[in-house]
């Protein structure tokens, strides 16, 4: 099944309009490499390709928790994973900008 | 009529003698727009980003307006859901804006290919500067 996806996933990559057009990465570029590699288990080639991802998901996996038991600070720590995880997508592309 | 509607509000928003508190409404819509929103800025170049975190805000307005009137009516938890739900379809917007406005600069400048696949902007062709190799990156 998950073999599957992924060979889904693999066959139907979004190319990027903004690399296609400008010829520079957008703030998106490698997110669904890095997806891809994660499924594959590839947990460090995925924290290369693109090291919000991981933040990401467990931005998502809190949300649904905290929609669910509606913890009593939930709001607040998604708030600052939600920041902390731009924070990370910003200096990984100014770091992959540069280079 | 607006004052009507203010003496309405108020009369609603007493609170009730029992003191039960109230969830605020689309609190939990506009933190699942917020936070989504961030994918949309990185999955689609930041236009669908753009277009929720709007949604987020619009629908952020009237709670808002209510949780200022009368704070203690509403459950807390909400309240705060509401506004880290603010906070983060803020920074999509943002983001996605500011993504979005440098895409547009960019192709004000003549950059790219853009213009070479507009086969009646033939003339735009001349202005291709390749600016790309101006950039100090």
């Amino acid at each position: 099944m998950l073999e599957l996806v992924i060979q889904w996933l693999e066959s139907h990559l979004q190319p990027c309009v903004y690399k296609q057009m400008l010829g520079f990465e957008c703030l998106g570029c490698g997110f669904q490499r890095a997806l891809i590699a994660l499924l594959k288990g590839n947990i460090w080639e995925s924290m290369v390709l693109y090291p919000g991802l991981i933040p990401m998901i467990a931005l998502f996996g809190f949300l649904i928790i905290h929609l669910i038991f509606n913890f009593k600070n939930g709001a607040l720590i998604l708030r600052y994973l939600f920041i902390a995880d731009i924070t990370i997508i910003i200096i990984n592309y100014i770091i992959k900008i540069i280079h | 009529m607006e004052e009507q509607n203010t003496e309405n509000q108020n009369t609603q928003g007493q609170t009730p003698a029992g003191g039960e508190k109230q969830m605020l409404p689309n609190s939990t819509a506009v933190l699942v727009l917020g936070i989504v929103s961030i994918v949309g800025v990185l999955c689609t170049q930041g236009i669908l980003g753009v277009i929720l975190g709007i949604i987020g805000l619009v629908l952020a307005s009237t709670p808002m307006r209510l949780m200022k009137e009368n704070p203690e009516r509403y459950t807390e938890s909400s309240m705060k859901n509401l506004k880290a739900g603010r906070i983060c379809s803020i920074i999509g917007v943002s983001l996605g804006g500011a993504f979005l406005l440098l895409a547009f600069l960019l192709l004000l400048l003549g950059l790219g290919g853009f213009f070479a696949i507009l086969p009646f902007l033939d003339n735009f062709n001349n202005f291709n500067v390749d600016m790309i190799s101006l950039l100090p990156f």
